[in-house]
């Protein structure tokens, strides 16, 4: 089974820089994904499962579409 | 034909109300860019050492870039600067909106408005036309009312920028505002204008912007918004803006909390984006040029009325309901309302408050000097009472008008160490006890503790948090070049972190609307070099500055975070140096952080005394 990563912003672009499928031999929550990939956890300010925002504790099951949003800067 | 720039600089003497135009000196805009460049280099030509901020002596610069006003993404923005009251420093804050692009429709890349005026005027730029008028019946009147005036005396095309009640009053932390909501918010550039007595500037153009090179220009502006609205987060920061990031900042423990005691903040979820967008938000807000509109426009009811408002941004959140503790986005939205009709700064005054009511927690202040008012914290009533007094400047107001620095040298006893300020102004919202690099922007910020400069707290989250390096140093000292790029070059940096935007479409996009090739590394060139310039602007001014103005508050250094992630961390004095010798041998600075002849030569700069 397989989710698909996309990420935005050029926080985490350089772990990420184009989208991609990624295997998952059982279900995992994002948090577990993100470490999977490197990316610090304190580096996605959201998530965004398949158009919802969700938390990091979402459990991954395979089909997904897993979009990682960083933090920006105040005005 | 060198495009980008009108090749025109208007110059306003208010004492004697001469007004005149002159050539832009094109040597300086290779070397300094714009907006910020231009403000840099021309303050610390034309202003002699030890001028009274807020004398006639001072002057107030309104500058834009080469590529404000163009139709690429988030082309808007401008910058006012002069010596800054609150810091005696150089000092410069920018705006979105339509300013800046009027400014150049009516032929002009700058203003320098020089002298005082001895009775209220506003200025009106309405093309080659440019003429002083009284102000008598503006005077006194909160931002909102003036520019609704305004709009209705000289038309809705004008675009329009005044000072409240706190800049007619030189209030420190003073705001220049614009379009009901977009502020030079930071180094009381307010109370510069209102020291001027210059209620408001209205500017109307109809001129062309030239271009070199339309078709490659058309091609890369084009590619820039289909880059910044394919990002992934371009429709949360759209739907939520700014304040997207509250829940965040409070997971890393840096959200400024009582006072920046500590980074976490109970009621965050009262006062985060969904919350805020389900509960105030009107409609979204763009400035110009902009796809991304992440500005919201707010409404709340508060004692059985309405109050309309541009935001709160994520700063406002942070300073008024982190550091005041307030318990949801209601309070934060009506105090946001309050500071920014009496024109005064969301940050500082939320810094100021907090202050305050720690002083007067701790027994430094009691109900004597407070006039009787019972200072605590999460009450939006006393918040909005204290705002008010320091925008007239009554009672305690009046020396809290000055400033944390100052109030705390005022207030005695142990004071100081609350002040959380570098320089003189005060920290903006990202609580730095266990964030090394962040601290290390916020101490070495050239106009005093601004996140603008520098945001280099995602840094320590890739990095590790604990760690103390040079590369943390050379990540700051990196950043404090990239942002005040686009700050010169006059364009909106929501583009970059944020939508991902590859930095090289500027040094395109310059080079295509110039005429004039060139780099990003030219670019990053343009802004270390007023960086230093600034830099001599403060020895200029004090002249044992150095290392010693640019250590953070006791409190990050002295006193542990006391709740949330953040629980028991500090940066010791010792590691702040060892911080300080990396970024300024990266500098190129001496020991003692001045830079040295070798790099004011790299740089073409010289020391003017």
């Amino acid at each position: 089974m397989y989710v698909t990563v996309r990420t935005g912003g050029s926080l985490l672009r350089k772990y990420v820089p184009q989208p991609k499928e990624v295997e998952l031999q059982t279900p995992v929550t994002v948090k577990e994904l993100l470490a999977d990939l490197g990316i610090p956890d304190g580096l996605v300010a959201a998530v965004v499962i398949n158009g919802e925002k969700s938390a990091k504790n979402y459990l991954l099951k395979g089909g997904e579409e897993v979009v990682l949003i960083p933090p920006i800067t105040g005005g | 034909m060198v495009g980008g720039y009108m090749n025109k600089v208007l110059r306003i003497n208010l004492s004697s109300g001469d007004i005149r135009t002159e050539p832009l000196d094109m040597e300086m805009a290779r070397k300094f860019l714009g907006g910020r460049g231009f403000a840099s280099c021309i303050l610390y030509r034309e202003l002699k050492k030890g001028v009274d901020p807020l004398g006639p002596e001072n002057k107030l610069v309104m500058a834009s870039g080469p590529l404000s006003g163009l139709f690429h993404p988030c082309s808007s923005k401008i910058t006012f600067a002069a010596k800054s009251p609150l810091t005696g420093l150089y000092g410069d804050s920018n705006m979105g909106g339509h300013m800046a692009s009027e400014l150049k429709y009516a032929g002009y890349d700058m203003v320098i408005f020089e002298g005082a005026a001895d009775k209220p005027v506003y200025i009106v730029i309405d093309d080659d036309k440019v003429e002083i008028r009284d102000a008598s019946h503006l005077w006194g009147k909160g931002t909102i009312e003036t520019e609704k005036l305004l709009k209705e005396e000289l038309g809705e095309d004008f675009q329009i920028a005044v000072i409240g009640p706190a800049g007619e009053n030189l209030v420190k932390v003073a705001i220049i505002r614009h379009d009901f909501g977009r502020e030079s918010g930071r180094t009381g550039i307010g109370a510069v204008m209102g020291s001027k007595k210059i209620k408001a500037i209205a500017v109307r153009g109809t001129k062309s912007i030239p271009v070199a090179d339309f078709d490659e220009y058309l091609k890369i502006g084009k590619e820039m918004f289909k880059s910044v609205m394919a990002s992934e987060v371009f429709p949360e920061l759209q739907r939520y803006g700014t304040p997207m990031v509250v829940d965040w900042v409070n997971e890393i423990g840096a959200f400024p909390t009582k006072n920046f005691s500590t980074g976490y903040h109970e009621k965050h979820k009262e006062m985060n984006g969904p919350t805020m967008r389900e509960r105030v938000v009107v409609h979204d807000k763009a400035c110009g040029f902009c796809p991304i509109a992440c500005g919201k426009y707010s409404v709340v009811e508060y004692n059985g009325k309405k109050y309309y408002v541009e935001g709160p941004e994520y700063e406002t959140i942070g300073m008024i309901g982190g550091s005041n503790t307030m318990p949801s986005i209601y309070e934060v939205t009506y105090g946001n309302y309050v500071c920014d009709d009496l024109g005064l700064d969301t940050i500082s005054t939320g810094g100021i408050i907090a202050f305050a009511t720690e002083c007067y927690e701790k027994g430094i202040i009691t109900k004597e000097d407070t006039g009787g008012l019972e200072l605590k914290w999460g009450d939006i009533d006393v918040f909005v009472k204290l705002a008010e007094m320091i925008a007239k400047r009554e009672g305690i107001g009046d020396i809290l008008a000055e400033g944390t620095r100052k109030a705390a040298e005022r207030f005695g006893k142990d004071a100081i160490r609350f002040a959380m300020q570098v320089k003189g102004m005060e920290i903006s919202a990202y609580e730095s006890h266990w964030a090394p690099s962040m601290l290390l922007a916020y101490a070495t910020c050239d106009i005093g503790a601004h996140h603008n400069r520098a945001w280099a707290i995602t840094y320590d989250i890739e990095v590790g948090r604990d760690k103390i390096s040079k590369d943390k140093a050379e990540k700051v000292v990196y950043l404090q070049h990239v942002r005040p790029m686009f700050d010169a070059l006059g364009v909106c940096r929501f583009t970059w972190v944020e939508c991902g935007i590859d930095l090289e479409y500027y040094a395109k996009l310059y080079s295509a609307v110039t005429g004039w090739e060139t780099s990003l590394d030219e670019l990053l060139k343009a802004a270390e070099r007023a960086w230093n310039q600034n830099r001599l602007f403060a020895i200029r001014e004090i002249p044992d500055f150095g290392r010693k103005y640019d250590y953070p508050p006791a409190r990050w250094m002295e006193e542990p975070a006391t709740s949330g992630p953040s629980k028991g961390k500090l940066v010791p004095k010792e590691d702040v140096d060892k911080l300080l010798d990396f970024y300024y041998e990266i500098r190129g600075w001496d020991k003692n952080g001045r830079p040295t002849p070798e790099k004011l030569k790299e740089l073409g700069l010289e020391v003017i005394e």
